[in-house]
């Protein structure tokens, strides 16, 4: 294990829980505390460059490959020590993208922060950097009951976020309708890994300690209900449908939209997917049924939702149901293209939602029809975009049933979003705040910018998830991808050989 | 090197020093003099506990014992006596009651030595020196409604007989009562018989169902009164059955089912009573109960010390912290929708509800975890009511915050803060951020508590 540069490993976490407290301290003094986000902000985007350039590009001979996984800058911190373990926090080329993202996000949610006023704008910020100080250690952990403590963290801090907003009373308090379902995923996710700690040695709760063991079937239950709370599918959607609505503060619903599914996702493969050896094959085709079934109904709800806020919001859940098609593939291209997806459509996702939340009832014009075909096509990963290298390998992977169902569903997607065209562009012109220009302008660039070369990021993320999939029971489903006849897939599967799989990404 | 018990010397001559000037002053003027001198006198006795903890200086007593145990026992009670006078500094003062104080710091020294006792007798004798400093204190307050107290006597008499009646049946079968003697018995009908009622005996005074019936209605007292009775009154019970269980009774196998089984009913019959709850005082109540429920759960397991131990921490200081937040008066109090009229007292109340709930980054998680930890390798039924029942539990309290947060109005005008009160609050609320943040020291700590000798 390559232990050369823990220090990066602990500053993306003390970066922003010590920001998060100084913007508390110097609330009373408005332009050093915005000055002290802006910094603060900036170095956690540094910080999560540096992990990247300072990654290994795997296949390594550098980075010892574990069963799982290849942490590469990994240190150990003694949260609780004595009793628990030593916990160990890790970057590895599944939670890396997930970093950058949270990096961006949390510097533009400090950006959209300003729309809602300087009224409780200390604690706003405060909040922001706590959750981006929570999520850091969630998505660093490789142990359960540290990435638990820190999801709860995460969600407690985000609900206070979004009720911060400038019309704290609404009809319909959107951080409740947000933290009750958030702190039941955590609540899930403490479970499974107090179970499974049980069902191991006893003491750990490390994924290198619990992997290769047989997890009893209640901790899979637990935990595709934490992925399904994330993404969420319907009936359990709320919080995406509500808690980014009515009454939310702009930087709760910037964080919610760019990061709380890929969080789930990241999570679920990153210390769930280890655990569920034995009961993956039916959780996958649990998934890809219930995916299926949430993205044909939300996308049938959204093209009947007057409200161009809800449309979104609903599209959000049918976006996620490919996901779930993608991830209950269980097979490498269909895994990889999901996670890519997920992480794709955070930035979009959460700009589009911010956009929706601020744009007037009677507000439109050109400028605004522009940006909303561009977040659009953003949104349903169209060619071009990032979320394309993603979605394409999650269609071609699946089952056939399934990649029919997906595809009707994208399509039905692209024209949810944009039949109100027409409608916003004779609208009244509005001019668009300066933040959430430049949060539009970076989100376009990003999105372009991926999607121009993707390989850059696949590749990091390919090896990971292959060896999370070789250590699963199944995995070895090629025949979707790269046009093998059915004789040559099973010859394939009697042989073990699931290495040619990483060649049909990008 | 100080003497072993330096803490315990320092308290006793403060409880003569403020009881000759409460004699030698009388009557009193309108002040809170005698409750600051107690305060500021108990901060004396914490500092010099603080300083030992760890050192396990033997107590030359035969029959007090300062283990690793104890000392964490020290210093928790000397710290809920801290808050609890700096609450009582904090309120109204109609007159500066002397005695009130004096009997506060009577019943820590009851708790200490209910703690440190190697011996059922002295055990007896701190219990009843607990309960009845704690009962005078209540019915010193002669204005307020009586009915809660007499069934409170009723369940401490109760307690009283059943605990003397087990020792007596306990000294028939043996070598006397104290903890060497006991740890010969041999298990028979008889002695089976006798430590049974010593454990029920234990359990009235700690409100575990089905012994809870004096605990609800108390919550019709005030704030301040509540919070003496559920945290120097029921906390040190559970210490004693924690030390009777491993210690002098461990070859009593049935008792630790029993314990167990208590404290499974506690708990689901707190979180029930607590999904309807919608009074303050009353969820105190009941939050006491169910965390006495899981400390009865994770002694029962004869895990290590330090789930039970973190579960009687956090409950201890949300309880103070609460009570700090409600006003000293009889009526309900919801505290709905105060996050309208006081964010940062709201903001408090939401961590002390938090922390009974279990949830992180407060220092209820690392509690739960343990606990839930220690059942899953004991016994995985034992395990699933369990989580189940933390589950409840976490709704219950979260819903309790959400009402702070969330309600729409404030039906109730907001109190006004004096100032050692929102310190007690923030201080309580402070700790469990800190320590659940970082619970490594605290846990450690815990862990090396050996209750054997």
């Amino acid at each position: 294990m390559n232990l050369g540069a823990p220090s990066i490993v602990l500053a993306m976490i003390l970066v922003p829980a010590v920001a998060g407290l100084l913007s508390l301290l110097s609330s009373p003094w408005l332009t050093f505390r915005r000055w002290l986000g802006w910094f603060a902000g900036i170095s956690q985007v540094v910080l999560a460059m540096g992990a990247v350039s300072a990654f290994d590009t795997p296949p390594s001979t550098g980075a010892a490959a574990g069963p799982v996984s290849i942490a590469q800058m990994a240190m150990t911190i003694d949260w609780m020590s004595m009793v628990e373990p030593p916990a160990r926090l890790a970057v590895d080329g599944l939670n890396l993208y997930a970093l950058l993202l949270l990096a961006i996000v949390t510097l533009l949610a400090l950006c959209m922060d300003s729309l809602d006023g300087p009224a409780r704008g200390a604690l706003r910020q405060a909040g922001i950097f706590a959750v981006s100080a929570a999520a850091a250690g969630y998505l660093l952990s490789r142990d359960l009951v540290l990435a638990a403590a820190c999801h709860g963290t995460a969600a407690l801090a985000l609900g206070w976020v979004l009720h911060l907003g400038a019309d704290p009373r609404p009809r319909r308090p959107a951080a409740q309708s947000f933290l009750y379902p958030a702190l039941l995923a955590s609540g899930l996710l403490w479970a499974a890994a107090t179970w499974s700690r049980a069902a191991g040695d006893g003491v750990s709760a490390s994924i290198d300690a619990l992997v290769g063991l047989a997890a009893p079937a209640g901790v899979v239950v637990l935990l595709t209900a934490f992925l399904i709370l994330h993404l969420p599918l319907l009936p359990l959607h709320r919080w995406q449908t509500r808690g980014c609505g009515e009454g939310a503060a702009f930087s709760g619903i910037f964080l919610v939209g760019g990061l709380w599914t890929m969080l789930g996702v990241v999570g679920w493969l990153r210390l769930g997917f280890p655990l569920c050896a034995d009961a993956l094959a039916d959780v996958g085709s649990l998934l890809q049924i219930w995916g299926s079934g949430s993205a044909i109904v939300a996308v049938g709800v959204a093209a009947v939702q007057p409200n161009l806020g809800d449309r979104l919001r609903w599209v959000c859940v049918a976006m996620a149901g490919l996901v779930a098609i993608g991830l209950g593939s269980m097979n490498l291209p269909a895994t990889t293209g999901a996670l890519l997806l997920c992480a794709a459509l955070g930035l979009p996702r959460a700009t589009a939602l911010s956009f929706v939340r601020w744009l007037p009832a009677d507000g439109g014009g050109r400028t605004l029809t522009v940006w909303w075909v561009v977040l659009g096509l953003s949104m349903v990963a169209a060619s071009g975009t990032g979320g394309f290298a993603g979605l394409l390998p999650l269609l071609a992977g699946g089952a056939p049933w399934s990649t029919w169902l997906g595809l009707l569903a994208h399509t039905a997607v692209v024209g949810v979003l944009l039949v109100p065209i027409s409608h916003l562009s004779r609208a009244r012109a509005v001019p668009i705040p300066w933040s959430l220009h430049l949060c539009l302008v970076v989100t376009t660039s990003v999105v372009l910018l991926s999607g121009w070369r993707p390989a850059l990021l696949a590749k990091l993320a390919i090896p990971d998830v292959e060896r999370i999939l070789v250590n699963a029971p199944i995995g070895t489903d090629t025949a979707a991808t790269d046009g093998e006849t059915e004789a040559e897939v099973a010859e394939d599967e009697d042989d073990g050989d699931v290495e040619d799989d990483a060649e049909v990404l990008p | 090197m100080s003497h072993p018990l330096l803490p315990e010397v320092l308290l006793l001559l403060l409880i003569f020093v403020l009881a000759a000037l409460d004699a030698w002053l009388w009557p009193r003027r309108q002040g809170r003099g005698f409750a600051h001198a107690g305060f500021l006198g108990l901060l004396l006795p914490l500092t010099a506990a603080l300083a030992m903890w760890g050192t396990r200086a033997a107590s030359g007593l035969p029959w007090l014992a300062i283990d690793s145990y104890y000392e964490t026992w020290r210093v928790l009670l000397l710290t809920i006596g801290v808050l609890v006078a700096a609450l009582d500094a904090g309120r109204r003062s109609e007159s500066d009651d002397g005695a009130e104080t004096t009997l506060l710091l009577i019943a820590v020294g009851g708790g200490l030595l209910v703690v440190a006792a190697r011996h059922l007798v002295l055990v007896y004798a701190g219990l009843e020196i607990t309960g009845l400093a704690l009962l005078a204190r209540s019915v010193r307050q002669g204005q307020l409604p009586l009915p809660p107290l007499s069934r409170w006597l009723i369940a401490h008499a109760l307690g009283s007989a059943m605990l003397l009646v087990g020792v007596a049946i306990l000294a028939t079968g043996g070598d006397g009562v104290a903890f060497d003697g006991l740890r010969h018995l041999v298990p028979a009908s008889s002695t089976s018989s006798g430590a049974i009622l010593l454990l029920i005996g234990v359990c009235l005074r700690a409100g575990c169902v089905p012994f809870h019936g004096w605990l609800a209605p108390l919550a019709r007292r005030p704030g301040h009164e509540l919070t003496h009775v559920l945290a120097l009154g029921v906390l040190p019970a559970v210490a004693v059955l924690a030390r009777l269980v491993a210690d002098p009774l461990v070859a009593f196998e049935t008792l630790r089912p029993m314990l167990i089984i208590l404290g499974l009913l506690s708990v689901t019959v707190g979180n029930l009573l607590g999904l309807v709850q919608r009074d303050l005082r009353r969820l105190l109540a009941f939050a006491l109960m169910i965390h006495v429920g899981y400390s009865l759960m994770a002694i029962g397991s004869l895990s290590g010390s330090e789930a039970h131990l973190l579960h009687i921490v956090v409950a201890a200081l949300a309880l103070v912290g609460l009570a700090a937040a409600t006003e000293f008066r009889a009526e309900q109090i919801t505290a709905a929708g105060l996050a309208a009229r006081r964010p940062v007292l709201a903001a408090a109340v939401c961590v002390c509800l938090l922390a009974l709930a279990g949830v992180p980054p407060l220092l209820g998680y690392a509690a739960r975890t343990r606990l839930l930890t220690d059942l899953a390798t004991f016994d995985e039924g034992v395990f699933l009511l369990a989580c189940v029942n933390v589950a409840v539990t976490a709704w219950v309290f979260v819903a309790a915050s959400g009402r702070v947060l969330f309600a729409p109005r404030a039906p109730q005008p907001a109190p006004p803060a004096r100032p050692e009160r929102t310190a007690v609050l923030v201080l309580a609320a402070g700790m469990l951020v800190l320590m659940g943040l970082w619970p490594a020291p605290l846990v450690d700590l815990m862990a090396a508590c050996d209750i054997l000798p």
